[in-house]
């Protein structure tokens, strides 16, 4: 059957991301790994693009049927292979849409929003802000969940799903349900499962604003170190500036609504990066400080301000 | 709070409380039954003494022994066999149709704004009152009496199958379908699970009331099952079988909620703690 073929290339895909060093001290490998990962401002220019979003325009039917709510108004942004691009905005200016635009989950009302590469639609992962993992499915099931849609037999896809949950140390959780764990947890897995689709795109959308502090912190370098091994494209909206600039490559400012691309700032720290070292760091403050500052405006003009 | 990891945590949280904690459960069936062990001995004790009149009141001991006799010759399970395959099987009738179309109805907006308004409109119709109409429709044979059952629990179980799916949170379908599971995929693994609880929650209800019109039924046009026998004990001024008759519909009401119970757990593993 060439559905079960292709869907074992995929998951063959999944464990070489996964483990790409079959032999040898898998600490070392991880090093390896890290190091291997050149930062983005070096690459960009050679890479090609994985999500192009050009002249993007959303609008809404108003709240009860009167009106029309303009979300996105002529938004244009392109995210290469590989790089981690941050997206910052004031809350309801339109963050969420550009991800579900490209999630597949909505259509433009003009321009694009695609996830591809020479002509060919690219395979996207979407981790949602709060709780998104299905609460009648095992951790285990959660996980081999965009397997089991994507036809994978029962026995590949759990296998997969248990390589990616050992991966982030949570294979003792395997058989628990969703209600049984943290919150914390529960977006650890959510995040396994968007590993297991395998998807050249991730799309995350405020993963951690639900966490506490010091579980953010963890899962961010968590996140790091998993991706540094993927070497996925990230396309990450959040409302933290700290979060923006401790993951991104690059960080968009958008204006408030409808959204446009106020600013573009370039993140020159080197990976991986560690909340203590860069708080250090005076550029760390300085860059966070001109974020601020495009964001501060865009915020009160959302807010009704001057 | 459950599964291990959660009795775990209570035995250390609650330390010099946990004797306590672990067998207030036991502590709350002895509470519960007090009240109608309390109720029976007082019942007994007037019965005997007279102050209530043994032709309506007979001693519940009495009872008890008019109760054990039927049951040893096995009339009552008879009765109970009857009344629980007619029961079940009008059930099972009426739940399947209805479940689909709930389903159907909470996934379509064209098939719900159709059919709504006529469910609505049926919906708070008593069970029993159409029963003159389905014995003029069908007689007074099986196939009356399976209707009944299934036309009393069938809108109660669309309405409730139709409620679940429209509280699924919109985010499991956006999970599927960003995933690209196909639309039979996104109803298997979403619209299914989702409604489930709310279909067992109708189950539940549903099952209650076809225990009543059952023996209602059955009082009018059957010549067998519970309600029959309660029926002709009330005719022959049997008072202590007419008893034993209601205590049987109690416990099979019961026996039905316990069904009901073992299915939820089985098919609702995660709110079960696993």
């Amino acid at each position: 059957m060439a559905r079960s073929v292709a869907a074992d290339t995929r998951l063959g895909r999944t464990l070489a991301r996964l483990f790409p060093f079959p032999s040898g001290d898998p600490g070392s490998a991880a090093v390896a790994a890290i190091g291997d990962r050149p930062p983005a401002g070096a690459r960009a220019g050679a890479l090609p693009v994985h999500v192009a979003v050009a002249g993007l325009v959303k609008r809404y039917p108003g709240p009860g049927g009167r009106g029309v709510v303009e979300a996105i108004a002529g938004l244009d942004l392109e995210v290469r292979e590989g790089e981690f691009c941050v997206v910052v905005g004031p809350s309801g200016c339109g963050k969420s849409t550009l991800l579900r635009l490209l999630a597949g989950l909505e259509r433009p009302t003009a321009g694009t929003a695609a996830v591809l590469h020479r002509q060919r639609r690219l395979p996207t992962a979407l981790v949602f802000q709060g709780v998104s993992l299905f609460p009648w499915l095992t951790v285990l099931d959660n996980v081999a969940y965009p397997l089991w849609a994507a036809g994978v037999r029962r026995r590949d896809r759990h296998a997969a799903a248990r390589a990616v949950l050992a991966r982030m140390g949570l294979e003792g959780f395997a058989r628990a349900y969703p209600a049984q764990l943290s919150e914390g947890m529960r977006q650890r897995v959510a995040i396994a499962r968007a590993l297991v689709a395998d998807a050249d795109v991730l799309l995350m959308d405020e993963p951690f604003s639900a966490l506490d502090e010091p579980t953010r912190l963890l899962l961010q370098e968590e996140l790091q170190t998993l991706l540094a091994r993927t070497g996925q494209t990230v396309l990450f909206v959040t409302h933290s500036i700290d979060e923006a600039v401790l993951l991104g490559d690059r960080v968009l400012v958008l204006s408030a609504r409808p959204a446009t691309v106020r600013a573009v700032f370039d993140v020159p720290f080197p990976r991986p990066r560690r909340v203590a070292e860069l708080r250090a760091d005076p550029r760390f403050g300085a860059l966070t400080v001109a974020i601020w500052q495009v964001l501060r405006d865009e915020v009160r003009r959302a807010s009704g301000g001057r | 709070m459950a599964g291990e990891r959660g009795m775990g945590t209570l035995l250390h949280a609650r330390g010099g409380r946990v004797w306590l904690a672990l067998h207030r459960p036991f502590a709350a069936a002895g509470t519960a039954l007090l009240a109608p062990a309390l109720l029976l001995a007082l019942w007994e004790l007037a019965a005997r003494r007279g102050w209530l009149d043994p032709l309506f009141f007979p001693p519940p001991s009495a009872v008890a022994r008019t109760w054990w006799r039927l049951a040893r010759e096995g009339v009552l399970l008879h009765d109970v066999r009857v009344s629980l395959a007619r029961l079940l099987a009008g059930f099972a009738l009426g739940a399947a149709p209805a479940v689909a179309l709930g389903m159907a109805m909470g996934l379509w907006r064209p098939v719900r704004v159709a059919l709504l308004p006529l469910v609505t409109a049926l919906y708070p119709i008593p069970r029993i009152a159409v029963l003159p109409l389905v014995l003029v429709l069908f007689g007074i044979g099986e196939r009356g009496k399976l209707f009944m059952i299934a036309f009393s629990v069938f809108f109660l179980m669309l309405l409730e199958t139709l409620a679940g799916v429209r509280r699924i949170e919109p985010v499991y379908l956006d999970v599927a379908r960003s995933l690209r599971a196909s639309r039979w995929k996104q109803y298997r693994s979403v619209a299914w699970p989702g409604a489930l609880p709310a279909v067992c929650t109708g189950a539940r209800l549903a099952l209650g009331f076809a225990l009543i019109v059952i023996v209602g039924t059955e009082f009018l046009a059957a010549s067998n099952g519970v309600g029959a026998r309660i029926w002709r004990a009330y005719q022959v001024l049997d008072i202590e079988t007419l008893y034993a008759g209601l205590a049987t519909t109690a416990l099979m009401g019961w026996g039905l909620t316990l069904l009901v119970s073992a299915v939820e757990r089985v098919a609702l593993p995660w709110q079960h703690g696993g």
